[in-house]
């Protein structure tokens, strides 16, 4: 029920009760349009328009830009780890090969290092992975940046 | 499907869990913490998209997913159902409902139960239904079991609108509409529930916007984004919650902007004022009773309120012995935890309402289940998990078939 579904405003219903066709995967429903329409975007405008629909109403239009800025950001996040990973493997370190890491409780076994607190990891490969893990945190702060003035409006 | 598939990305979902594991490993070692960083999804859509994608098994062990009660069907009390059956069962009336309540135990049967022994009851995918039902049977009242936070209260108000606009008088609504911001703070306030950020509810603040969780921030100090239900979305939504822990950071932040404006949805908000007002008090399962945290509908609308016109009993009645819902929506107990988890409570029969709803924790653990993590736990218990002693039974998934 709380579960939305993205679909396209198809055609105008009844322009004066706000309905309209939605299409969702090939399935097409008359849908209120009421809470996505304003003075400066009128029902007739819909058709085209993608749309959120819960329960028989659409209850925000989807912003292209706002989703294209996202996967950019996603994206970025992506780039970032790569640029990283390229660095890392330039300077010869070597990180445990999995996910897991100091502080974990289960599984802190598997590969070579493990990692209580990280001291054994720590210190074997302090000099190589100490830069990394610098390059690490800027690299995280450029990419918070980017984040931050997406969203310096509701702060 | 468009807007969908792309934040369904393994490739990117890969490195941003690389991301999120970087982020906390150096927020882990320069803390020196040993207990997990604790988010809650507020929200049973997101808790849903965590297990069907599996994202809690690629996440770091260090962070630790609490899955909060913004399931409006889980939380629905005993005395509710009861209420809903006593309306459901009076002559004349078609009771209309969406399908996740049909299963929700009262104290003695479910919907479902009293649709079988010959009650009207029927399914509907939107109030705009109910009242088409009402339009074309004049002689019967038509009664809509309102349901959920302020992503859908917007179409109730805006349906009985409608059925004013219309003068339709057989058409009601027994709300058990629901608000947002008094269960985060009742949450934020219990005692015990030690948690590090949170992931808001997408399509609330849909409607309602970012302004109202500022005081999350301002007096609780915890960072707060809100998320979309894609994996992408929530991977990215951890990495900002991680970014903030790690910057020592805490704001309202939006991933969602795609669907999400800072400033809410004025049209939706102007119907819910014109037809609704809070109660002073309304009751939760496991939560217990919650100040304004319910809506009835105003004077304005009193012709419709299905509470009026059938005099409910408004009982208020516990929740069965065996189910452990109550700690589970508080976030106290995993699912799996529960002493009737799988064995006595299952989807097709459900000792508590959190097995019913597919945004309900326990469904989406037993749906998408998998074994090898539970086994893992069961041996490798979280120090922080103070249940050591309950038995956990290993889950018998689709024993029955059943999906």
């Amino acid at each position: 029920m709380c579960l939305g579904i993205p679909g396209q405003v198809v055609a105008i219903e009844d322009a004066a009760k706000k309905l309209g066709v939605v299409e969702v995967s090939g399935v097409r429903r008359v849908t209120n349009l009421a809470c996505v329409v304003d003075d400066e975007h009128p029902v007739e405008g819909c058709v085209g328009d993608w749309v959120l629909v819960h329960v028989g109403f659409a209850m925000s239009r989807i912003d292209a830009e706002e989703a294209a800025r996202t996967l950019d950001l996603l994206e970025e996040m992506g780039e970032v780890q790569a640029e990283l990973d390229a660095m890392r493997a330039h300077l010869h370190a070597v990180r445990p090969p999995t996910d897991r890491f100091p502080g974990a409780t289960a599984d802190a076994s598997e590969g070579g290092r493990t990692a209580e607190d990280g001291r054994p990891a720590g210190e074997g490969g302090g000099d190589v992975s100490g830069p990394g893990v610098g390059a690490g945190a800027d690299g995280d702060g450029d990419a918070s940046g980017a984040g931050n003035e997406r969203s310096e409006g509701p702060r | 499907m468009k807007y969908v598939d792309e934040f369904r990305d393994p490739v990117v979902g890969r490195r941003v869990i690389d991301r999120i594991a970087r982020t906390t490993e150096a927020y882990v070692r320069r803390e020196r913490r040993t207990r997990p960083i604790k988010l809650m999804e507020v929200c049973g859509g997101h808790t849903h998209a965590i297990f069907k994608f599996g994202l809690d098994e690629v996440l770091p062990d260090a962070i630790e997913l609490v899955h909060g009660p913004g399931c409006p069907v889980c939380v629905l009390p005993v005395g509710r159902v009861d209420d809903a059956l006593h309306i459901a069962t009076q002559p004349g009336v078609i009771f209309t409902t969406f399908g996740d309540a049909l299963r929700v135990p009262g104290s003695r049967r479910s919907l479902l139960q009293a649709k079988a022994e010959g009650a009207d009851i029927r399914t509907v995918y939107s109030p705009a239904d109910a009242l088409a039902l009402a339009r074309e049977t004049p002689d019967r009242d038509v009664v809509f079991f309102g349901l959920g936070f302020e992503t859908t209260v917007p179409s109730t108000a805006l349906t009985v609108k409608q059925a004013r606009a219309e003068g339709i008088e057989n058409f009601f609504l027994f709300s058990n509409h629901i608000t947002i911001i008094p269960t985060i703070k009742a949450i934020l306030d219990a005692p015990d529930l030690d948690l590090d950020g949170f992931l808001g509810p997408g399509h609330v603040t849909m409607v309602i916007g970012m302004k109202p969780y500022q005081f999350i921030c301002d007096t609780y100090r915890k960072p707060f984004v809100v998320s979309g239900f894609e994996p992408l979305d929530v991977l990215q939504s951890i990495a900002m919650v991680m970014d903030q822990l790690h910057a020592g950071q805490c704001a309202v932040e939006n991933q969602y902007r795609r669907l999400v404006p800072d400033e809410g949805n004025a049209v939706a908000m102007r119907a819910v004022a014109d037809v609704f007002r809070l109660r002073d008090h309304f009751e939760w399962r496991g939560l217990g009773s919650i100040e304004h945290s319910g809506l009835e509908l105003n004077d304005a609308y009193a012709d419709f309120d299905a509470e009026r016109r059938y005099a409910v009993p408004a009982l208020s009645v516990a929740d069965p012995k065996a189910c452990q819902c109550g700690e589970v929506l508080q976030g106290k107990l995993k699912p799996w935890e529960c002493k009737v988890f799988g064995t006595g409570c299952k989807p097709e029969t459900p000792i508590g309402s959190c097995m019913v709803s597919s945004e309900g924790a326990c469904a989406a653990y037993y749906t998408h289940g998998r074994i090898s993590t539970l086994r893992a736990r069961t041996t490798a218990p979280s120090p922080t998990r103070s249940h050591d002693d309950l038995v956990v039974l290993p889950p018998r998934r689709r024993a029955s078939g059943a999906e």
